[in-house]
């Protein structure tokens, strides 16, 4: 593995067992995902883009195969070990955004704070810095419900980048967004990648939004079928 | 160390108001119920053991309500020869004072002034004007606190009861209020001249020249036993037959009336403990369904299995310990008041007994729910809608 690579597949496995059915959602997969980087994965649904992204943010784990992350395998990681390098590494950002109704846009950001070292105080300054990164300081006390869809969507990337995490996994990001939101979230992810130097992996439907990722990635039947690289590059 | 988010746990409670409010309800009345019956039965345990072991009664030996003639008064003095300090005698007077509501049912008994002073004194405080206005007072009345308290009398308040045992009104006047030294002396009772009320009784054409105990204060309590015995041995041929007895003694048998209350009261709060537990169990449950997805995204976030496990026991405890909390504050307010027929009586014991029980319930009602969640995997929550 070189070390320009964050994340590292190879000869990924994954079945999903229903009812006595096996499922075989990837087979033999090998990806990396360079440091630094935006990927899109494409494909239909059920192709297995989610399960990549669940085992490279540690969610799941191989039926067989390595998923390492900096060199680490990921699946020999206990449980409890595996939470708390999620929490140091991996920033989520989910289709349905996924906020804690019952907690305002600041403590939404701050939860994953908790997990750190930080005092109070500055677990505030932190969630406050999050928050002014993707322009919603004005928000910060409104809960979920008192949020529009796209400004929803970016309370959750604020809370994904609260830790300062190296990656960002994003999930169908823009799915549940219109055209407008879907544009600011992009250009914010875009942003975190090239300011930043994060490195994400995003899973899309939409080819415009796969357009502003340094490469796309396209799958079928848990195999990659094609590579393209976007504008940037 | 990662912290448990209070905040979010508080959080949870406050968005469903109304299924926090009643769960921590049924936990509150639950543990007041265990709370009152406990206090009930340390009450009559407290009255039993406060009983004075040098003081004997002797009432009828055909029951507790059943009358003996006065007379029988200076041959018991015979029988205790130089081992009693002083016999006195009470007389249970009942009537109805204002109405027959149950809060004006109280004590009302006639009893001998000087002699009750001798055998109870020690049991009250009362100024020295106060005994001596009542003892010179043929239609005074003395009154306890808590008695002065509920029925709002005060020194010089005229007191009517109306005769349904004795014939005739009590036209009384409180000359005195009295404050207890003993938990078995109860402050909600009225204590008037027997002489005002049989001779009252007479006059009306009723009973005459009974009354309902007995009560000798002796020298040494060590000759109870055997005083007890020779009493009622003397009497054993006669139309009046006694039963003779410890003051302690006389009010287990007065308690037993009820039955066997620690019993009844035990299976009462289990029940009430166990259909409590069904009720906070089922919220718990019912607010761990609703989270799944957001169990899924805490533990994306990198909250682990024991953190949640740990947060689920933490609202299960917050919610039962605030019901439990405020059932025994409500509990200890009673603490020293009237209770039925005994002076309630609240030790540290039973607080802690009812916030430990409370404490239980927590655990176990989030016991499962806690299991359910931290063993929640990942994919499957984020998947799963509530």
């Amino acid at each position: 593995m070189s070390s320009e690579n964050l994340v590292h597949f190879e000869g990924v496995d994954k079945i999903y067992r229903r009812g006595g059915e096996e499922l075989h959602v990837l087979s033999g997969l090998n990806l990396d995902v360079r440091r630094g980087e935006f990927l899109a994965l494409m494909g239909p649904s059920g192709c297995g883009k989610s399960t990549i992204l669940n085992l490279a943010g540690g969610l799941d784990v191989p039926d067989s195969g390595v998923v390492s992350f900096n060199g680490e395998d990921i699946g020999a990681m206990s449980e409890s070990s595996r939470a708390a390098w999620r929490a140091r590494n991996v920033g989520f950002i989910f289709q349905a955004y996924n906020l804690i109704p019952v907690l305002t846009a600041r403590q939404n950001v701050a939860l994953p704070l908790l997990l750190t070292p930080l005092s109070s105080a500055q677990r505030k300054v932190q969630a406050a810095k999050a928050l002014q990164l993707v322009g919603l300081e004005d928000r910060s006390e409104h809960y979920p419900n008192q949020l529009s869809g796209g400004q929803e969507q970016r309370v959750a990337i604020a809370r994904a980048i609260a830790t300062d995490p190296a990656m960002l996994l994003a999930d169908e990001p823009t799915g549940d967004l219109d055209a407008a939101s879907a544009e600011a979230v992009l250009k914010l992810l875009k942003g975190l990648c090239r300011e930043m130097g994060k490195t994400i992996v995003m899973v899309t439907h939409d080819p415009k939004a796969a357009e502003q990722a340094d490469r796309t990635l396209k799958l079928d039947k848990g195999v990659l079928v094609q590579a393209t690289h976007g504008a940037a590059h | 160390m990662p912290r448990i988010p209070f905040r979010l746990i508080l959080a949870h409670a406050r968005k469903n108001k109304l299924r926090a409010l009643l769960t921590v309800g049924s936990v509150f009345m639950a543990v007041m119920i265990f709370g009152f019956l406990r206090t009930f039965i340390v009450g009559m345990e407290t009255s039993l053991n406060e009983c004075n072991a040098a003081r004997v009664v002797t009432g009828s030996r055909l029951s507790l309500f059943a009358h003996v003639p006065i007379k029988l008064q200076p041959e018991l003095k015979a029988l205790a020869e130089d081992k009693a300090l002083g016999i006195t005698h009470f007389t249970w007077f009942g009537g109805i004072y204002l109405n027959s509501d149950p809060e004006h049912y109280w004590g009302r008994f006639g009893v001998d002034v000087e002699s009750f002073r001798v055998v109870y004194g020690g049991d009250l405080n009362m100024p020295e004007g106060q005994w001596t206005k009542w003892s010179a007072t043929r239609q005074g009345c003395i009154i306890g606190a808590d008695l002065a308290k509920d029925e709002q009398l005060t020194i010089g308040s005229r007191v009517r009861v109306s005769g349904n045992i004795f014939p005739g009104e009590l036209d009384l006047e409180v000359l005195g209020i009295y404050t207890s030294k003993v938990r078995s002396f109860d402050q909600k009772t009225m204590f008037f001249h027997w002489d005002y009320m049989n001779e009252l009784s007479r006059k009306e054409g009723g009973r005459a020249d009974v009354v309902s105990t007995f009560t000798m204060l002796l020298k040494s309590p060590q000759d109870a036993a055997p005083l007890c015995s020779k009493v009622d041995a003397e009497f054993e041929s006669s139309p009046h037959r006694t039963l003779t007895m410890t003051e302690r003694m006389f009010q287990a048998q007065f308690n037993a009336m009820w039955g066997n209350l620690p019993l009844f009261f035990g299976i009462l709060g289990g029940v009430v403990l166990f259909a409590c537990l069904m009720v906070t169990s089922n919220t718990m449950m019912l607010n761990a369904r609703e989270r799944v997805q957001e169990t899924g995204v805490l533990k994306t976030l990198g909250f682990t299995a024991p953190m949640l496990l740990c947060m689920t026991m933490v609202e299960s405890l917050l919610l039962c310990l605030l019901g439990g909390g405020l059932a025994m504050l409500l509990v200890q307010s009673v603490d020293g008041k009237m209770l039925m027929f005994v002076i309630a009586s609240v030790p540290p014991s039973t607080v802690w007994t009812g916030l430990g029980i409370a404490a239980l319930l927590g655990v176990l009602s989030g016991l499962f729910p806690a299991l359910m969640v931290s063993r929640l995997q990942i994919v499957e929550a984020l998947r799963r809608r509530a």
